[in-house]
């Protein structure tokens, strides 16, 4: 019996000694990379997430975020189908047109493509749900704004949108939102001009949330000095 | 008439069956492990970690209380009939009828201990609005309840615990999507090809299934009450359906031949 145990204990040993080899030498291994899957019809989505539409959003916003960087690997920005991001964004807006999580993660992150075509659909949807929802949105059209005159460097779009902010009804908007169309044309550096956004948006907005004012005051002492 | 004694041992069997089967010592450990992986996905989102934790620990927690339910009723039934404690049992002062409510009873309690657990993780997690919570944990109680309550029913049906696990699964996931699947009927109705005939087929099939996809929103946890659906709805879809399901289960107790 206990030569038994002993042959069994061994048999444990060797096992697990061939699957920590066979660890070895695949742990840097990684599945590759398909690019950005296309969106799924709403209703499909919804059936994923068996009807928990908050779970859909948030869980999706969640893989968007870390879409191509999985597994040690990194995938830079110009890399991503935007067309396809476009519609993730889209129809992930369905779903919590309240929620802040993916309008900062496209205004500060999708955005930093080097891409003009890329930032367009960036823009695009920035301005989408500032139209949807003024009050609560309008600084993602500011935003839209400084991407247009300064990433896409469009200056007939960024006006066009910084009319649109200007005529924008929402109580509460900061003065200088009404005066951006007359500083649109101002040549300023890309950094000082998004550094003064932020700073603006941080100081006249009240419906930000703690932690977004962290993530902005982080990104204007790392991205922006 | 309602045999108290018989069914309240009965009762107190169920329950001392899930304590021995470490049921909600489970439930402890696997909704405590969410919260730990909660925190760890939370944590690494840019912006509204807590919101991102909540929701995650919400739906695990769903999740593992309604898989954990459904497997306990299903197993423990199962292993009474093959044991044979079932025919023991109706061989004493029990009538079928009394067997099934002993077993409703159970169903009821055990969803109420698991939900109070869960309650109280997702309560310290999530911080909502009181009121909130409490329309969480009571809809999470009655999906629970009407759970436990079809695991029950097809126990009895079905001679196999694997294939009574494998259509409870069935009927939650259909449960929980069947407000969308009646919308894409209602359009395919409308179209004159075979989706019409199956458009009739999904609402045919609509008319049994609990619309779950009402119940336990993880948005009430993070916004607040409020919305379109009224807690009175998701009420009484409970009410309705439990009585549906129990007389079912009473129906198939009385074919049984011992």
């Amino acid at each position: 019996m206990a030569d038994f145990s002993y042959k069994a204990l061994a048999a444990v040993l060797a096992a697990l000694c061939v699957q920590a080899l066979f660890w070895s030498q695949t742990r840097e291994l990684c599945a590759g990379w398909e690019g950005v899957p296309p969106a799924p019809a709403p209703e499909v989505a919804s059936v994923l997430a068996l009807g928990d539409h908050q779970f859909l959003y948030r869980t999706t916003t969640f893989v968007l975020q870390n879409m191509g960087d999985e597994g040690g690997r990194v995938t830079p920005l110009k890399n991503y189908d935007y067309q396809r991001l476009g519609q993730w964004f889209a129809l992930l807006d369905q779903f919590d047109p309240r929620s802040n999580f993916l309008p900062v993660l496209v205004g500060h992150y999708f955005s930093q493509s080097p891409e003009p075509e890329h930032v367009r659909v960036v823009i695009g949807y920035l301005a989408r749900i500032a139209a949807r929802d003024p009050a609560r949105n309008w600084r993602w059209l500011a935003h839209a704004v400084y991407l247009a005159r300064h990433k896409v460097k469009d200056l007939n779009l960024a006006l066009s949108l910084a009319h649109r902010l200007a005529a924008l009804e929402a109580p509460g908007m900061p003065i200088w939102t009404r005066q951006m169309p007359a500083f649109v044309p101002a040549e300023v550096d890309d950094k000082e001009a998004a550094r003064d956004l932020m700073e603006a948006i941080i100081e006249s907005d009240p419906n930000l949330a703690l932690g977004e004012i962290d993530f902005m005051r982080d990104f204007i002492d790392t991205r922006l000095q | 008439m309602i045999q108290l004694r018989g069914t309240r041992t009965l009762v107190a069997y169920i329950m001392a069956t899930a304590l021995r089967d470490r049921l909600f010592l489970a439930f402890l450990v696997l909704t405590t492990l969410a919260v730990a992986i909660g925190v760890f996905i939370g944590g690494t989102a840019v912006v509204e970690k807590h919101e991102l934790l909540v929701v995650y620990v919400a739906t695990a927690t769903r999740l593992i209380l309604v898989m954990g339910l459904v497997l306990f009723v299903c197993f423990h039934l199962r292993r009474s009939f093959e044991s044979r404690e079932v025919e023991m049992m109706l061989s004493r002062p029990i009538s079928r009828v009394n067997f099934v409510l002993a077993h409703v009873i159970s169903s009821v309690v055990l969803a109420l201990v698991a939900v109070i657990i869960a309650t109280v993780v997702v309560g310290l997690v999530a911080r909502p609005e009181p009121v909130a919570l409490l329309r969480w944990s009571l809809s999470l109680w009655l999906e629970c309840t009407i759970m436990v309550l079809t695991a029950m029913f097809f126990s009895l049906a079905l001679p196999s615990a694997v294939a009574n696990v494998l259509a409870c699964i069935g009927v939650y996931v259909l449960a929980r999507m069947i407000g969308l699947l009646t919308g894409i009927a209602k359009v395919a109705r409308e179209d004159a090809t075979l989706l019409h005939f199956a458009g009739q087929v999904m609402e045919a099939i609509s008319i049994v299934i609990p619309r779950l996809d009402l119940f336990g929103q993880t948005s009430w946890l993070i916004y607040g009450v409020g919305g379109e659906i009224s807690f009175a709805v998701i009420a009484l879809q409970g009410l309705f359906y439990t009585p549906l399901i129990v007389a079912a289960a009473i129906f198939d107790m009385e074919r049984w031949q011992f």
